[in-house]
């Protein structure tokens, strides 16, 4: 038998299984009794190591699944229900609405922080919250941005990089302002949590006024100038990031992470490449980016700012803008050419 | 020889974000082939358009997927929307 065959069951397995099934809501489901973990009962194929069987089964959903030794002998799923056999699947806990109706509420990225990993709040005075991507620093002597190539020497300055709606204020901010660690929102106040000051960020074209086919966004992107020993270069969670990817070698598919002030950590796939995209702003402004990376949903409001990496740590992207269904990510390698930055020190 | 996806992007791309509802436009991948993919806030029945605000089925004989992004916005922590 093959794969498919062995997925789907003949009318009359079904039937067999689904006349279990009130006695399995009793038995499995009864509020005054529940069972450990289990939320849902269904009817299904039973599943052994990786691989459908072709024999009908009782399915037992449960958040999570355990090792029989850590349960009590009451909270067991038993082996099988009248003749039936049990699979048991972990699905989790489920919620209504999209991806943006969800996130973890114990948060410490909301925190006051020295050295600042990459997936901290962060903030322009005059805005709510954002994410720090990573620390960086200048494009060294030597080093060029096409073809991309690495310098060598001592950097004169070090860099947060987020987004220019995040440590720019959306073009609003001026150079020097105080960028604050915390963000506002989560308590941030200057100067007690000043951590360094906005030193430049690529200006974001906007309609209005500029009708949005005169538009050539490629980047919502900025720096920060903090001191080196307040940064901590690595992702919380993730650890050192080893380099960075050019967008010619991140296909449609590639799986990728961020760590982020809201939704903490996550993970996602690439689903379109060199999408060009309508962005709301606020206030009834739209700005139109160019050479973006369209993903499953990996954030919610607050995130703009994370550093998006391949789940191995070369850093491909930079996070700034989603939907309830996808997120929007700049290719790493245009943050880089366009601030003259480097977030790693090679090319992988 | 067949035109590369990328080409073909970008020739029809200010034509495709002049439709109603649509968003954005891209390059995707259905079934190992490269598709258009072409992001709309909704989708709407064909019945409701009019000829000329359809997104065609396929250009230069690349297919063209119409995929529902819903409003994209840039995401920054908005306590209002919480």
């Amino acid at each position: 038998m093959n794969w498919s065959e062995c997925m789907y069951l003949s009318a009359a397995d079904l039937a067999s299984v689904q006349k279990l099934q009130s006695l399995a809501v009793k038995e499995l489901l009864d509020p005054k009794k529940p069972l450990a973990n289990v939320i849902g009962v269904g009817s299904g194929v039973k599943w052994t190591d990786g691989k459908p069987t072709g024999e009908p089964a009782l399915l037992v959903l449960v958040t999570q699944k355990m090792e029989e030794e850590s349960l009590s002998q009451v909270d067991i799923v038993p082996q099988n229900l009248e003749g039936i056999p049990t699979d048991v699947m972990a699905v989790g806990y489920p919620f209504a609405g999209g991806c943006e109706t969800f996130w973890a509420q114990a948060q410490n990225l909301v925190n006051r922080a020295r050295p600042a990993k990459g997936g901290y709040s962060v903030g322009h005075y005059n805005i709510t919250a954002g994410t720090i991507a990573t620390g960086v620093y200048d494009i060294l002597p030597e080093g060029s941005v096409s073809p991309p190539g690495h310098g060598i020497g001592i950097p004169s300055k070090y860099y947060i990089l987020s987004n220019n709606h995040v440590l720019a204020d959306s073009n609003a901010a001026n150079l020097n302002d105080p960028i604050l660690q915390p963000g506002p929102y989560d308590g941030g106040s200057d100067p007690d949590d000043r951590i360094g000051i906005l030193s430049r960020f690529i200006p974001i074209t906007f309609d209005p006024p500029t009708p949005k086919d005169q538009h050539n966004n490629l980047v919502d992107a900025a720096i920060a100038e903090a001191q080196f020993t307040d940064l901590d270069r690595e992702i919380y969670w993730s650890g050192p990031v080893r380099g960075w990817r050019k967008k010619a070698n991140v296909p449609v598919g590639t799986l990728i992470k961020k760590t982020g002030r809201t939704t903490n950590f996550t993970t996602g796939r690439i689903t379109a490449i060199n999408a060009t995209i309508d962005v709301g702003y606020g206030g009834g402004r739209t700005a139109r980016f160019r050479d973006q990376f369209v993903t499953t949903c990996i954030s919610a409001g607050g995130d703009s700012g994370s550093l998006v990496t391949t789940l191995d740590n070369v850093a491909v992207g930079l996070l700034f803008a989603s939907s309830s269904i996808s997120t929007i990510i700049n290719p790493i390698e245009n943050v880089r050419s366009l601030l003259r930055i480097e977030v790693a020190e090679q090319v992988i | 020889m067949r035109i590369n996806v990328e080409s073909v992007r970008k020739k029809y791309e200010n034509d495709l974000m002049r439709l109603p509802n649509v968003t954005g436009v891209g390059v995707g991948e259905r079934d190992g082939k490269k598709v258009l993919k072409v992001f709309v806030t909704h989708k709407v029945p064909n019945s409701e358009l009019k000829a000329d605000e359809m997104v065609p089925k396929a250009l230069n004989g690349y297919e063209i997927d119409v995929e529902e992004i819903g409003t994209v916005t840039a995401q920054r922590f908005d306590s209002q929307s919480r």
